[in-house]
């Protein structure tokens, strides 16, 4: 019995000390820094008042940079929805044998850095552009076709890289459509249309309402595109930026407050509505068939749709591999450049200075994975298992994150640790090497937690019990049952996270110092000063190392993604 | 090894009672079987014994110990569950060994005795195999060889056919009784199947709405039901004079003194045996129907027709 009791206090003081150390982190790096950032957005040089917030609300160009970025949002929403809706129809009930690498295609923009397809876009579509260049050229056009800038440009490259939220998600609904329904509704005399409106419609709508939530939180967050072909729209995330650089930190958290307030807003919004409308549940009883002909107005205009598409996933990645093994003269002095080379690479590699932000980005989001599997593993463990107010609780904080675009959390951040903090064991972390990591690691939580969670939930519940009935602790059970059978589920989320991570670019132009310098501020900065070329070769390495990964997702999570 | 014993177990799960008042001994070395139909409460007295679940009244005892509240890895209960829950990151042996290792049993001790087990179940050629490359037979062999092999006190069994087909089900609850005597290992069965329960148990305990009706061995259930539910769940049954009569107790004949006169109504043949409804009017006028079994002897055998005239007997 003595034995017994050791046990049980041994596994009770273990749950314990984890949920102080979740408990510290959670408090210290999510809710801390948020608070630091809204008390700072009430500080005025003659104690707190809501003086900064006033200022900004009557300054109309301010206003005009709030509605910009709600615009933006909207659009992103509104272009992603109908490209992606059409694309996971299409690839549903039209596609044949083309279907796999087609579908791996679609789904590639997830693992490319933004900031590498902007900086791709540019070549391509930019004022020396290849397709602007020949386009002119083609047309005998004294100047060029487009201006490749501003607001329709942003869309345009959200169009072509955020649709994938869209796309992946209303494909997986798709697959558990119970296809003898729409057979049993077109048996009836129902037409398409309908059949769209009356089965299709409902039974995906859970998943249309998740990616516009996904896809405006993006499209308000967006800061790549808008900095780099932005011209004069200037949106939230690129202001905060701009005011953070000017060291008016008071200025950034306003907008940071605003910013957070729109997210949140719109995703409590759209919760609300998908739980009044969302509530569906279909077990899949019979899967899709392809059948019939192939013919119409819509099948038409999706294949046209999908071949662009198509062409425009591909485009910018054949471009980057193409223009990193030419020399950066002749990416400069020609519309085709022919000046082929290694050099770019040899740079890379033969120069500890050049190759050091390539390390530094894989290390900072290595660390972040870790940490964050760290953190919601046994999180999303304890959650599925006991539910419970305090398990809640956390889960709640580990998703709050989702509501806050990169920069909001990295302005918290600034707002928290640039002066020495508790929570940093009294360290100043700001300028340090750890302050991006920790970024990573904070963005990268709620992608964790819900793969990890649907991962602990697939598990049956009886391998639990059976372990216990062998004679197993809790610890024990984690350790040698949940922990390898969840690992598919883990490792294809920490994968996801990883790629994220590695180009990630708005947090990293908030909070990069000499220490931690990452790569995608080194693609920035190279190209800014003409040496287009490492800048390319960079975003090469980069996307070989997502594309490897995957490869590994899909290995790992093969059931979500086919 | 030492007898279980349940208590006064009532227990019940939001506000809904499951168990109401559970008494019952499960002796040592004997195949006891909870027989009912689904949502009736015998899984949940199952997870009782096995610790997953703390009732709200009355207590296990194992023994002398009072074991109610004790953690199921503390318990040394050999479990199979109904989808066998083996460990899909394991091989068949790793499953098997998995108790032992908690047990920090010694490296030779655990092979002997993975070899010991697989051995009884059959299992000895898919040692190194995943799971999963399994069938569903050789599943639950694996199920069965890892409960055993901890060397538990007592082993649970939680429908554990109910996964199988017809043919192998029968194969099965043969095996599993073989080595359940083998062993002696004191045992709980969960069906829901009768002709299961009569076939593989020592005693069978007949449950509906969270109480035990009945508890006895196969023969005394079926011969002897007390109450109609436990008389219908268990075969068919007629209601004569105060009895519980089974089909096959009934025969139809040509006339006598102490017959029923009934008509044939319905006539369902079975291939081993022919299944009639017959009806008759009791003196008030309110006609009876009973049903009636006869074994199909071939040629020599004269099978009635639906509007026949005939006589009921009861043999008995």
């Amino acid at each position: 019995m003595k034995n017994k009791n050791h046990i049980k206090i041994k596994s009770g003081l273990l749950k314990g000390s984890w949920y102080i150390v979740l408990a510290f982190l959670l408090t210290g790096y999510i809710v801390v820094p948020f608070l630091c950032t809204v008390i700072k957005s009430f500080q005025t040089e003659n104690g707190y008042g809501l003086s900064n917030i006033k200022d900004y609300l009557s300054n109309p160009n301010q206003l005009r940079v709030i509605l910009n970025t709600v615009m933006l949002g909207a659009a992103s929403v509104l272009v992603c929805g109908i490209v992606g809706i059409m694309l996971a129809l299409y690839m549903t009930f039209l596609a044949g044998r083309e279907k796999k690498i087609v579908h791996i295609l679609l789904l590639s923009p997830m693992m490319i850095p933004g900031v590498i397809v902007v900086i791709s876009f540019i070549q391509l579509y930019g004022e020396s552009g290849m397709v602007t260049k020949g386009l002119e050229y083609l047309f005998h056009l004294t100047e060029a076709p487009f201006h490749f800038q501003g607001f329709g440009a942003i869309v345009f490259v959200i169009a072509y890289t955020q649709y994938v939220y869209f796309y992946l998600n209303i494909y997986v609904a798709l697959k558990y459509i119970d296809y003898s329904l729409i057979e049993a509704a077109r048996g009836m005399g129902t037409s398409k249309m309908r059949v769209f409106a009356d089965v299709i419609w409902p039974e995906i709508l859970p998943a249309v309402l998740t990616s516009v939530i996904v896809t405006f939180a993006s499209g308000i967050s967006s800061f790549s595109a808008p900095n780099l072909i932005g011209g004069g729209f200037k949106v939230l995330s690129t202001q905060i930026v701009r005011s953070k650089a000017n060291n008016h930190m008071e200025t950034a958290s306003v907008q940071v407050v605003i910013l957070f307030l729109i997210s949140l807003s719109v995703m409590m919004l759209i919760q609300y509505y998908s739980r009044k409308y969302g509530n569906i549940n279909s077990a899949r009883a019979s899967a899709v068939v392809r059948t019939g002909k192939k013919k119409g107005i819509f099948v038409s205009l999706c294949r046209i749709v999908i071949v662009v598409q198509i062409i425009m996933v591909v485009l910018p990645v054949a471009a980057i591999v193409y223009l990193s093994f030419v020399d950066t003269k002749s990416i400069m002095t020609m519309i085709f450049p022919r000046g082929f080379t290694l050099e770019n690479y040899l740079i890379i590699a033969e120069k500890g200075r050049v190759l050091k932000p390539l390390i530094n980005s894989i290390k900072m989001s290595v660390m972040a994975v870790a940490a964050g599997l760290a953190i919601t593993v046994p999180t999303a463990y304890m959650v599925v298992k006991y539910k419970g107010k305090w398990n809640m609780l956390f889960r709640m904080l580990i998703m709050l994150p989702w509501a806050m675009p990169a920069s909001v959390i990295a302005v918290n951040l600034i707002n928290a640790f640039n002066k020495k903090s508790i929570f940093a064991f009294n360290q100043s972390l700001i300028g340090g090497f750890y302050i991006l990591p920790i970024a990573y690691a904070i963005t990268s939580l709620p992608l964790l937690y819900s793969s990890n969670e649907v991962a602990v939930q697939g598990i049956n519940k009886n391998l639990e019990e059976a372990s216990q009935s062998l004679g197993a602790g809790m610890f024990y059970t984690f350790i040698h049952v949940i922990i390898p059978n969840i690992a598919p589920g883990i490792m294809a989320g920490g994968i996801l996270g990883l790629i994220r991570n590695i180009g990630e670019y708005t947090m990293s132009a908030l909070l990069y110092g000499v220490y931690n310098r990452p790569i995608s501020i080194s693609m920035v900065t190279n190209m800014q000063e003409f040496k287009m070329g490492i800048s390319l070769a960079y975003g090469v390495i980069v996307i070989i190392i997502c594309y490897v990964a995957l490869g590994l997702i899909f290995k790992f999570d093969k059931e979500k993604y086919f | 090894m030492s007898n279980i014993v349940l208590k006064g177990i009532s227990h019940a799960y939001e506000k809904e009672k499951v168990l109401n008042g559970i008494d019952l001994t499960i002796e040592e070395g004997e195949l006891l079987t909870l027989l009912g139909p689904s949502g009736c409460g015998k899984t949940t007295i199952l997870r009782i014994i096995a610790g997953f679940i703390i009732p709200d009244e009355g207590a296990v005892l194992s023994g002398e110990a009072d074991i109610t509240k004790w953690a199921p890895e503390n318990r040394n209960m050999g479990i199979v569950f109904q989808n066998y829950a083996l460990f899909p990151n394991m091989s068949v042996k790793d499953n098997i060994a998995y108790g032992l290792k908690i047990r920090k049993k010694g490296r030779d001790y655990i092979e002997e005795k993975c070899r010991e087990y697989m051995k009884l179940t059959g299992l000895l050629e898919y040692e190194k195999r995943k799971v999963n490359e399994l069938s569903g037979g050789q599943q639950q062999r694996v199920a069965i060889a890892r409960a055993l092999a901890i060397e538990p006190q007592m082993l649970l069994l939680d429908e554990p056919m109910s996964n199988l087909d017809v043919s192998l089900r029968t194969r099965m609850r043969e095996e599993i009784r073989a080595i359940q005597k083998k062993i002696g290992i004191t045992t709980l069965f969960i069906t829901h199947d009768q002709q299961e329960a009569l076939s593989i148990s020592d005693r069978v305990a007949v449950m509906n709405k969270g109480r035990i009706l009945q508890i006895g061995t196969p023969k005394e259930i079926y011969d002897e039901p007390e109450r109609s539910f436990a008389a219908d769940f268990v075969g068919t049954s007629n209601y004569i004079n105060g009895h519980f009569i089974r089909p096959e107790q009934l025969r139809l004949g040509q006339g006598g003194e102490k017959g029923i006169p009934v008509v044939v109504k319905d006539v369902k043949f079975m291939g081993m045996y022919f299944e009639y409804t017959v009806v008759c009017t009791d003196d008030s006028g309110k006609a009876q129907n009973y049903c009636v079994t006869e074994i199909n002897r071939g040629k020599a055998y004269r099978e009635w027709h639906a509007g026949d005239t005939a006589y009921l007997y009861v043999n008995l």
